[in-house]
């Protein structure tokens, strides 16, 4: 998506530059919640303030919105004993090698010295071994970033 | 009541999930099965939805949920649950553009969450795998057939570097023909 709205904004609009395309992409990739969402938002503020920022949340949700209230109604009406069914199981079991794939990339980027691999090995077990809110996993790894990070400097 | 329900937990996944869409599948699963409204197996569906059709995995999800649950009002309060919290950090974050840039506590705190967020999406994992390969009732309790698809999917993923839709569709296909010859 990100490479189509730089052709966008940047080339036949003209209304954000290659370095602040960059930053946007940066700082929506480090923001919670939707990195697209983010990314169209920021746009849109810089280009016409609270005005751009709503009519850029509007324009990217949109589309997945309707596409999906499609996909939902006909998803509904499948007949688990139907043949199709068995096309959804096929690619239900190939959603699990497809996040597979994803998470060893992910692994790669993120667990790259043991401060990593530890937090990564702890929050694992918690999630698996207890019942614990797994927001609460995720503010608390960002509470100790932020004291690694300290420490670091100390 | 349903729909302050569906606003709340997309509204509070989307506050708190770093890392983009496929951060979000763990909360979503424990969120939005624990209260009964997608069941584990569907959340795979969402996934396998928003890998074939365009646009964010968050919007798609929510849109999915909360339709399948309270129908299209439903599927518009999950929606806004989704943009709100994005609107609002990304307009600070514009606002204060350059002075946010290169925040160094951001950057340490998302040191300590993106490892934990991979271990998140890894838990997720495990508990789909459970749910999609193990089978009461069957021989030895485990559905062959799906193990052999997801492991066909890991290696056009890895190996060959086929798309995400082209590699759900093989998969499809291949479950259609394995499913109804065993």
């Amino acid at each position: 998506m990100l490479p189509i709205i730089e052709q966008e904004f940047i080339h036949k609009k003209g209304w954000i530059d290659e370095k602040e395309m960059l930053d946007i992409t940066v700082l929506a990739e480090s923001l919670p919640g939707a990195i697209a969402v983010d990314a169209v938002v920021m746009l849109g503020y810089r280009v016409k303030k609270i005005k751009g920022a709503v009519a850029a949340a509007i324009g990217v949700v949109l589309p997945s919105f309707i596409i999906l209230s499609i996909v939902t109604v006909a998803y509904t009406s499948i007949d688990e004993k139907s043949m199709i069914w068995l096309f959804v199981k096929g690619i239900r079991a190939g959603v699990i090698g497809l996040m597979c794939s994803v998470v060893i990339k992910l692994f790669r980027s993120a667990v790259t010295d043991w401060v990593s691999g530890i937090l990564f090995a702890a929050a694992f077990v918690v999630a698996l071994t207890t019942d614990i809110h797994l927001v609460l996993i995720v503010l608390a790894g960002g509470i100790i970033g932020l004291c690694l990070g300290r420490w670091r400097r100390a | 009541m349903i729909y302050w329900r569906l606003f709340s937990i997309f509204f509070m996944i989307n506050a708190v999930a770093f890392g983009g869409g496929f951060a979000m599948i763990p909360l979503i699963e424990q969120q939005v099965v624990s209260f009964g409204i997608l069941t584990t197996e569907q959340v795979a569906d969402v996934v396998a939805i928003s890998e074939m059709t365009p646009g964010p995995f968050a919007i798609n999800s929510a849109t999915f949920a909360g339709m399948k649950t309270a129908g299209l009002l439903g599927g518009l309060v999950a929606t806004l649950g989704v943009v709100l919290p994005a609107m609002v950090y990304s307009i600070i974050v514009a606002k204060y553009y350059f002075k946010f840039e290169n925040n160094q506590l951001v950057q340490n705190a998302l040191s300590g969450i993106r490892p934990i967020s991979v271990a998140l999406i890894t838990f997720a994992i495990v508990s789909l795998s459970i749910q999609t390969f193990y089978i009461p009732g069957l021989p030895l309790h485990i559905d062959w057939i799906a193990v052999a698809l997801a492991g066909i999917v890991l290696i056009c993923m890895t190996k060959i570097k086929l798309s995400p839709i082209l590699c759900l569709v093989i998969s499809g296909v291949l479950g259609y023909l394995f499913y109804s010859i065993f």
